[in-house]
């Protein structure tokens, strides 16, 4: 028999054969087919929610501030420490201090972080940066609670920050001083002495952590990254108004945003 | 086998696709058995067959709103039980890669009408005792007719492997229908 043959004969025989199905296996299918269409219907979209639930995340966190520039390398550090760090952070403060917003910033950051920021506020910044630090640009954000308790000092900031574009450094120190003075300072009374402080220090506080996210990203990877164009690296100068990514180095794609020149 | 034939298989293909239980579990009634028939061939036994059964069913059930009516329902479902069990075999067992040396040899010939007198059961349980690589092979391209090349898409193996893993298929099978005729039928050839 040939090989052609011999498959018909197979074909022929078996082409049609019938044979019934066991009840199990409609109980099965009946089964599955209940819990399918919700997972199928779900799974494109599963994808999308889950790239906006990222973005979302993330968009919080790189929230435009108005408020000034700050270098942002330290300012989150620096909050963390609780006045260890003001000199750093007024450098940071410096660079972007151009405007008076800017100003305003720097001014609170110092004082802020002085004070103890401990918690990364970034809608604390913004409510600082909006606001012409006063009472009610702390106030405004629920999860401002810190700040709300320094918003008593806030209300000096105001007439301070606008002069004090590049002082941050000198003010560290004197800062420090009115700082810990304010922080004593229950936020019921706000005196004016007081007052300039605690607002800088607000002010600045959340410029820093504002802008200290970007920054504080790009110290963390630069501690595990060696390299000098870091694997991603993002703007710590609050100016952007928010933070952005200004470099990415994968090894074989490089890309890097130049500064501009404000 | 037919229940109540209520709905032709185009207002059941419709409702299907809107995902009505009734119009599934009659679409399913109408096919079971022939697809079982064809998982049966590609099974080493019957409940093998019928797992590939159930998946291929899901499949259908999934892909069913995609069907736009051209071509046989029929040869529409049945690609997708043969893509199934292939799929099933796929995940349980690998295919085989073989590179025969002895390729194509014709074996004793079979004679046509003692052979013919086999019944489908008995072919049946000889293509199940198979094994599964040849089995595959000769279920694709002696019963439903693709090509090796179609063959090698669908299961991932070279176009060569298909040849001659389907003549070794031939030759088993071969020499088992001679070992069956001659006990049923006392004749050697």
């Amino acid at each position: 028999m040939q090989d052609k043959e011999f498959d018909e004969l197979f074909r022929n025989k078996l082409d049609g054969f019938e044979s019934a199905p066991s009840g199990m296996v409609w109980e099965n299918i009946n089964a599955q087919l209940d819990q399918k269409p919700r997972y199928r219907k779900l799974v494109p979209y599963m994808g999308i929610a889950a790239s906006i639930i990222v973005l979302a995340a993330a968009s919080v966190l790189f929230i435009p501030k108005k408020t000034g520039v700050q270098p942002g390398h330290q300012p989150k550090n620096i909050i963390a420490k609780n006045k260890t760090e003001q000199p750093v952070i007024k450098e940071q403060v410096q660079p972007k201090a151009q405007v008076p917003t800017v100003a305003q910033p720097v001014k609170k950051e110092e004082n802020v972080i002085a004070h103890v920021k401990p918690h990364k506020a970034v809608p604390v910044v913004q409510a600082v940066d909006k606001s012409k630090v006063s009472d009610q640009a702390i106030s405004p954000k629920s999860d401002q609670p810190v700040l709300a308790a320094t918003s008593p000092k806030v209300d000096v900031i105001k007439p301070v920050v606008p002069e004090k574009t590049t002082p941050l450094v000198d003010k560290p120190i004197v800062n420090d001083a009115q700082v810990i003075a304010a922080t004593s300072q229950p936020a019921a009374t706000s005196t004016p002495a007081d007052n300039n402080k605690p607002e800088e220090m607000q002010v600045k506080r959340k410029h820093h952590e504002r802008e200290g996210l970007g920054g504080l990203l790009n110290k963390l990877i630069a501690k595990v990254d060696k390299r000098k164009d870091k694997v991603i690296e993002f703007t710590d100068d609050a100016d952007e108004g928010e933070s952005n990514i200004t470099g990415l180095n994968l090894g074989v794609f490089k890309i890097k945003k130049e500064k501009v020149a404000k | 086998m037919f229940l109540e034939r209520t709905y032709t298989i185009t207002e059941l293909i419709t409702r299907c696709k809107a995902n009505e239980r009734k119009a599934q579990e009659l679409l399913y009634k109408q096919f079971a058995s022939k697809m079982l028939g064809v998982c049966l061939r590609y099974a080493t036994d019957r409940m093998e067959a019928e797992d590939m059964l159930q998946n291929g069913f899901i499949k259908v059930f999934q892909k069913i709103e995609d069907y736009r009516g051209d071509g046989s329902f029929e040869g529409w479902i049945r690609r997708i039980m043969v893509h199934s069990s292939i799929e099933y075999y796929r995940k349980y067992h690998k295919m085989v890669q073989l590179v025969d040396l002895e390729a194509g040899a014709e074996t004793s010939a079979v004679n046509p009408l003692a052979a013919s007198k086999l019944a489908a059961d008995d072919l049946m349980a000889l293509i199940q005792q198979l094994a599964p690589g040849y089995r595959i092979v000769f279920n694709l391209y002696a019963i439903e007719g693709y090509s090796h090349r179609e063959i090698a898409e669908m299961t991932g193996i070279t176009e060569g492997a298909s040849k001659s893993q389907l003549s070794r298929a031939r030759s088993v099978l071969k020499e088992q229908v001679l070992k069956l005729e001659g006990k049923k039928y006392g004749n050697a050839g």
